[in-house]
């Protein structure tokens, strides 16, 4: 589907790229804070 | 005709033979297992619902049936891949509900199995430790003080118990029972030890005929944060209602399709309502329950956890909880001429190890850790005086190397009577006495002499003491921290108390319960009016003045005298109960304390306005147990103060129970982000839809999109329990206000955020409304658990603590899935590929960041009490919500 091109829509367009590679990169380093608090015996409160 | 009463007026000797059992030996291990084959568990089975009703139970009620009803309206219409949409959203449903229950349920039974009672019984001739529950009739008990009877029984044993019978019998006094009396299950032994026969169990107990007839699953009860939050959840379904309607009525009125509406408007009340609140709160507790399990401490009651996060005040046992509740040691005085060496060899000597006599048990530890516990093969003890109260001391011949000596060890005013110590000596003696229980030590003295002499030579003196815990300073600094105020209470005398107090840094107010209980305080009045009556009555009489004032105040003696053994009537003269109030706030610790003090304390500080948290293991301290917010019944407590508490810990020491206060608050904080996010949902649902339908004629998504959408939601429900959370620096209290507020502005940001987006769709892009509803679920789906995060914790986003990684996973996935179905559409809507779906979450998760500046700004002016965020300023809505 045809989608604008306007500054508004290409703005969040590239900010939509960053989140949704954004919060992966956060989540896959949370899980690793997790395991390596886990390991320590206090991953979870 | 319950069992227990056949066996009344039978001997003891007859009950036995009948039970087939023996006094010396007990039952034997094979028959104790046919007779339970035969009699059953000693317990009262609950009604468990079976599995088939907790299944199908799923799809009654009012909920259900508005799915049900979407579901076969789409069938009429044909809408095929609408119904199937909507019968899984039913399943799912079903499914989580019922995970949840069986989450709840799992936890409650390790908790019991945690808290079930043991009994001492003899078996096999030994006396071993069984659970209650496998207890059969014919078995031989110990019954001691604090147990409650776990059977019906025939007492056997000599000697006499009081046994409080009130919950089953409604008898307010303890009634004495003596050998060949009943005792009934489910009392409570007050004073005394003896032995008895079991001769029901179970069902066939009085307690379990009783029982028997309304026997089902006890209900949960629920905190004051449940019962709010349904409240809540009530009021939010009748506002979800009312739009529903309104917006029916205006659609109808419009000529809408009836059919296409109904549909409409049930997914769309099922989706916008709170349905999964309750069980989520639920399922956090347990397995918030089952975290503090972990840590030795088992909760009783789910609600209690709420009360263990707000408590404010803890009032701790002394022995065994801050101190080791083990004699040590300090540092011995010796007399001139005498090593530290000798006075320990010679106090073991004047001992008998194997009494096991706690004062003595510490003598042979320092000793063994000094490597000096050999030499006492060197020395042979030829006879041995025990302890006794009038004598007060040990003595005993021994033979060391060939020498006689006869030493002796007790009381030291007792051993420097019977020595030969020199006035210096004396003075000296009786110095270190004093400084010794000024610190509350308790001091034996150590003295020998030959056969020959008369008199002893005094060694020196040990004195003895309690020591506190390892971590106890540690604890007590980590319970400040948490804003929790620990006031020490000990039955121990006021110089001991001052003494650890000051060890453990607590501080030094230690008050007497005499004092509290305002005693002597209460007799100042007595005592001028009674001044003044005598002077009187002297001066009628003839006497001088100062002779009559001499007189009365000999009368004042003697009546001080009497006085101190009168028990006051009540509404005698006390002091003003703020009065007492305010020592007890200020004080910091307790002494001389009786377990009816204990109720005293907690009362006064409840009237304080505190949340007070008391510990016990005593039967007399189940009343303070019980009227404390949370009763904590400490290690190896007895069966009546485990019965009455809240809390029950498997392991001493105070570090426990604030371990415990730490998982309770992280337990209330995870419900309380949830609450937020829910209410917030509800607000952005039903705000959006209903608006957009009623004032501006379009339908943002279409009804299948909602069902997809609620289905999305259900599953980060499951993570919310195991998220992490910040644990609040103060005790926690539900402030339904607060939540509501917050829930408020940030569900009010999310409809702004909707609106901007539909608004740009439909004026600036001008797009199909097919698209636009797409987009509009797109954003939806993405958008969503954003204010899951906003609610976790009271700071930014992106601080610590994280969020758990399954919490991360459940809300990432079902983003990815949300963005997929809008992307490709699947049959169900329309799809509008990758450039929309991406420039969605550009837009979607731009909108956290915001609410979490305005979740921030909201919190900052709620604190400072500001105009529009603080309580009386919407005071509807407060009488609503804070009723």
């Amino acid at each position: 589907m045809t989608t604008p091109n306007d500054p508004i829509f290409k703005f969040f367009y590239y900010l939509g790229y960053i989140y949704i590679i954004g919060a992966f990169l956060a989540g896959s380093y949370i899980t690793y804070d997790w395991f390596k608090n886990r390991r320590k015996g206090n991953g979870d409160n | 005709m319950a069992i227990i009463d056949e066996y009344k007026n039978k001997s003891v000797e007859e009950t036995i033979r009948e039970l087939e059992t023996n006094l010396e030996t007990g039952l034997t291990e094979e028959e104790a297992e046919k007779r339970l084959k035969k009699y059953g568990f000693n317990e009262i089975p609950e009604k468990e619902e079976p599995l088939w009703h907790r299944v199908f139970r799923r799809f009654w009620g009012p909920i259900p049936w508005m799915i049900e009803t979407a579901a076969v309206l789409s069938a009429l219409v044909k809408k095929w891949e609408d119904f199937v949409i909507i019968v899984i959203l039913l399943l799912v449903n079903a499914v989580v509900d019922f995970w949840q229950e069986h989450k709840a349920i799992s936890a409650l039974k390790v908790l019991k199995q945690k808290l079930a009672r043991k009994a001492i019984v003899l078996r096999n001739g030994k006396w071993i430790e069984i659970d209650v529950k496998y207890l059969v009739p014919g078995d031989v008990i110990k019954l001691k003080i604090g147990d409650i009877v776990p059977a019906d029984v025939k007492l056997v044993g000599e000697g006499f118990i009081l046994l409080d019978q009130s919950a089953l019998t409604g008898e307010s006094l303890p009634v004495t029972k003596k050998k060949g009396d009943v005792a009934y299950a489910n009392s409570v032994v007050k004073r005394g030890e003896t032995i008895a026969v079991v001769v029901a169990t179970g069902l066939n107990t009085y307690f379990g005929r009783t029982v028997q007839l309304v026997a089902k699953a006890e209900r949960e009860q629920r905190s004051h944060f449940q019962e709010m939050v349904i409240k809540v959840g009530n009021f939010l379904i009748i506002i979800a209602l009312i739009v529903v309607a309104v917006m029916v009525i205006v659609e109808l009125m419009r000529g809408a399709d009836k059919i296409e509406l109904l549909r409409f408007a049930l997914v769309l009340t099922v989706a916008s309502i709170p349905v999964a609140l309750p069980a989520v709160l639920t399922v956090t507790m347990a397995v918030g329950a089952l975290n503090l399990a972990r840590k030795q401490v088992i909760v009783s009651r789910l609600a209690a956890i709420e009360e263990l996060a707000g408590v404010d005040v803890l009032c701790s046992d002394k022995t065994g909880t801050l101190t080791k509740n083990k004699m040590t040691v300090s540092q011995p005085f010796t007399l001139e001429n005498f090593k530290v060496e000798t006075l320990m060899l010679y106090a073991a000597l004047a001992s008998k190890e194997e009494n096991r006599d706690p004062i003595e048990i510490p003598i042979f530890e320092w000793l063994r850790k000094k490597g000096l516990y050999s030499r006492l093969k060197e020395c042979r003890q030829l006879s041995f005086v025990p302890f006794d109260p009038v004598r007060k001391r040990t003595e005993a011949e021994v033979e060391c190397n060939g020498e006689r000596l006869v030493i002796t060890k007790g009381a030291p005013q007792v051993i420097a009577e019977l020595s030969d110590l020199s006035k210096e000596e004396r003075k000296n003696y009786f110095r270190k006495v004093e400084e010794f229980a000024e610190n509350g030590f308790r001091t034996i003295a150590v003295a020998f002499k030959r056969p020959d002499e008369k008199k002893f030579h005094v060694v020196g003196l040990i004195p003895l003491f309690d020591p506190p815990r390892e971590d106890s300073r540690e604890a007590l600094e980590k319970a400040k921290e948490l804003g929790v105020e620990v006031k020490m209470v000990t039955g121990d005398n006021i110089a001991i108390a001052r003494y650890i107090a000051k060890l453990l840094g607590i501080g030094e107010k230690i008050v007497s319960a005499r004092e509290l209980r305002g005693e002597e305080e209460s007799y100042k009045e007595y005592l001028i009016l009674t001044q003044v009556i005598a002077k009187a009555i002297m001066e009628v009489e003839g006497k001088s003045e100062k002779e009559a004032e001499e007189k009365a105040q000999r009368v004042v003696e003697l009546v001080k005298k009497e006085l101190k053994n009168l028990p006051l009537p009540k509404g005698a003269v006390r002091r003003h109960e703020s009065e007492i109030i305010k020592l007890i706030e200020e004080a910091n610790g307790f002494a001389e304390v009786f377990p009816e003090d204990k109720y005293f304390i907690v009362d006064k500080l409840q009237k304080a306005g505190h949340i007070v948290g008391m510990t016990g293991d005593g039967v007399n301290d189940a009343p303070a147990l019980r009227k404390a917010d949370c009763g904590i019944a400490v290690h190896n407590a007895t069966d009546a103060a485990r019965a009455a508490a809240d809390l029950v810990l498997l392991k001493p020491g105070l570090k426990v129970i604030v371990d415990g206060f730490q998982i309770a608050r992280q337990i209330f904080g995870r419900m309380q982000a949830y609450t937020i996010y829910r209410i917030a949902e509800t607000i952005r649902v039903i705000g959006f839809m209903g608006l957009s339908i009623i004032f501006f004629q379009i339908y943002p998504v279409t009804a299948i999109m909602i069902i997809i959408l609620a289905l999305l939601n259900d599953i980060p429900i499951l993570s919310v329990a195991y998220d992490r959370v910040r644990t609040s620096p103060k005790p926690v209290r539900w402030d339904m206000y607060e939540i509501n507020v917050m829930s408020f502005y940030l569900g009010t940001a999310g409809v702004i955020s909707s609106f901007l987006i539909l608004f740009l769709l439909l004026n600036y892009w001008k797009l199909p409304i097919d698209v636009i509803q797409t987009i509009v679920f797109l954003k939806l789906a993405v958008k969503g658990h954003g204010t899951l995060y906003n609610a976790r914790i009271m700071d930014h986003l992106w601080k610590k603590p994280w969020p758990s990684p399954i919490l991360w996973a459940a809300t990432y996935s079902t983003r990815v899935i949300g963005t997929l179905i809008g992307v490709y559409g699947f049959n169900l809507l329309t799809p509008v590929g990758w450039g929309w779906a991406l420039f969605i979450w550009g837009y979607a998760l731009t909108w956290p960041l915001i609410n979490d500046y305005i979740k921030l700004f909201v919190w900052k002016m709620y604190k400072e009490k500001k105009f529009m965020f603080a309580p009386g300023h919407f005071k509807l809505l407060r009488k609503v919500f804070s009723a």
